[in-house]
């Protein structure tokens, strides 16, 4: 539980939706640099509301609903270096990230069989690499370091693994492929690195 | 100068998130070769950005449940940005290469042009490279060199078309790089080519078409046994 940080901060929030968006800018921002779960807090306590009131309305289900805001803010709080105030404003960002997630919840709910999910059409959380062959070569020391640690997870953990981080396939991609939910993919993940990093540790 | 745009009502679902995929995939790689359409996906996000702050309704007990999500999310701190050095780096324009020529296609389409794309020829000047995108649609590239024609359809279902190089017409409108084409059971037409340079599209259909022209009406069978054939598998 985190004590001390209170959840109803909409009057002040609502003020002007301008200077909310600028503040909302930099709590994301703060976020983004020094992982500031205060700062996340601030974000979480103004957008998670409206989330759900988007959601309910899209959805028409309170637990679905609650899935989307949970999956919505999740992104948020890992993804926020992606976000970017030049591009557009946070609740833009945000509304996005949920959108995506929505379309990948209803192409499962329609069981819909084309293999085209949210990522492919809007990319809003991919992580680019500006220059190619920094990035060769950052992946030739990280898979070589990664490598010998790699061999001792789990089999499960490591097929997830080696499709995210190795194939660049996302997470929604990995859970469509093995036909398993995506909350599953994202605990495989976590669990995963998790462990490569106690192993990393440990040797170093 | 693109004249052929998805509609302003197709524009906003597809923002929304409600269209659906094999549509949105068209509507992605058209926004890709049109600033004006992209631009107004870019101002239609941002409204419904503004309309998901517009309501903060809450219920009674919600708040608890909101501060369980917020331990939750915050429980899982591994720093994704890390994730960024072993990815590889994604941004090219993917390539094409048919009639001994290369295409750049949009960004959108990269995915479905990796492998080798495998082209037949059929009446005549006509080429074609099927794509699996899923869902029983018939998703292809289509290469009609000067001179080259469909004969006169209508269609069962819904036919989308992408203009990515070069123009044809269809004795309903001309078309060129960039337009975006609708059709379904209230359009006949019938593609042709006329310029020298040809012209390559990417089409998606989700039922075989039906030829009306006298002659061709015979070869409706083999339209639907085509479309069958190739269409995914799965």
């Amino acid at each position: 539980m985190l004590i001390g940080i209170p959840l109803n901060e909409q009057s002040r929030d609502e003020s002007k939706p301008k200077e909310c968006a600028a503040q909302m800018s930099q709590y994301l921002d703060t976020v983004a640099r020094r992982r500031c779960k205060l700062s996340f807090s601030k974000v979480f306590s103004y957008f998670a509301p409206r989330l759900r009131s988007y959601a309910l309305k899209q959805m028409g289900n309170e637990a679905l609903a609650m899935e989307l805001v949970q999956d919505t803010m999740s992104n948020v709080w890992q993804k926020a270096h992606l976000f970017d105030a030049e591009k557009g404003s946070p609740s833009t960002w945000i509304f996005t990230i949920a959108r995506n997630i929505r379309f990948d919840m209803l192409r499962k709910l329609q069981n819909r069989k084309e293999d085209i999910c949210s990522d492919d059409l809007w990319p809003v959380l991919c992580e680019q690499t500006a220059d190619p062959r920094v990035a060769d070569l950052d992946v030739q020391i990280t898979l070589e370091e990664v490598g010998q640690y790699f061999e001792n997870l789990p089999d499960k953990q490591k097929a997830v693994v080696e499709a995210i981080y190795i194939d660049g396939k996302s997470q929604q991609e990995v859970a469509d492929e093995l036909d398993i939910p995506l909350g599953t993919v994202k605990s495989r993940t976590r669990l995963a690195l998790q462990r490569l990093k106690g192993m990393m540790k440990e040797y170093d | 100068m693109i004249k052929h745009h998805p509609s302003a009502s197709v524009l906003r679902e597809y923002v929304a998130g409600s269209l659906d995929p094999a549509t949105s995939l068209m509507v992605t790689a058209h926004c890709e070769m049109c600033h004006e359409c992209a631009s107004l996906v870019q101002t239609l996000s941002e409204n419904y950005g503004t309309d998901l702050e517009a309501d903060s309704t809450t219920i009674p007990g919600i708040d608890r449940e909101f501060v369980t999500m917020l331990d939750d999310i915050l429980a899982n701190d591994i720093e994704q940005s890390h994730s960024a050095r072993w990815r590889q780096p994604i941004g090219e324009t993917p390539k094409i290469e048919v009639d001994g020529k290369s295409f750049s296609v949009p960004k959108v389409l990269g995915k479905f042009v990796e492998k080798d794309l495998t082209w037949s020829k059929y009446l005549g000047r006509l080429s074609h490279a099927n794509v699996n995108i899923g869902g029983g649609n018939l998703a292809q590239f289509i290469f009609m060199e000067s001179g080259a024609g469909v004969p006169e359809h209508t269609h069962k279902g819904n036919e989308i078309t992408l203009v990515l190089d070069g123009e044809f017409s269809d004795g309903l409108s001309v078309y060129k790089n960039g337009d975006l084409t609708f059709m379904n059971g209230e359009h006949r037409h019938s593609p042709a080519v006329e310029t020298e340079e040809g012209c390559l599209v990417f089409s998606i259909i989700d039922q075989p078409l039906q030829f009306t022209n006298n002659w061709a009406r015979i070869i409706n069978p083999l339209s639907s046994l085509f479309f069958h054939a190739n269409i995914d598998k799965r």
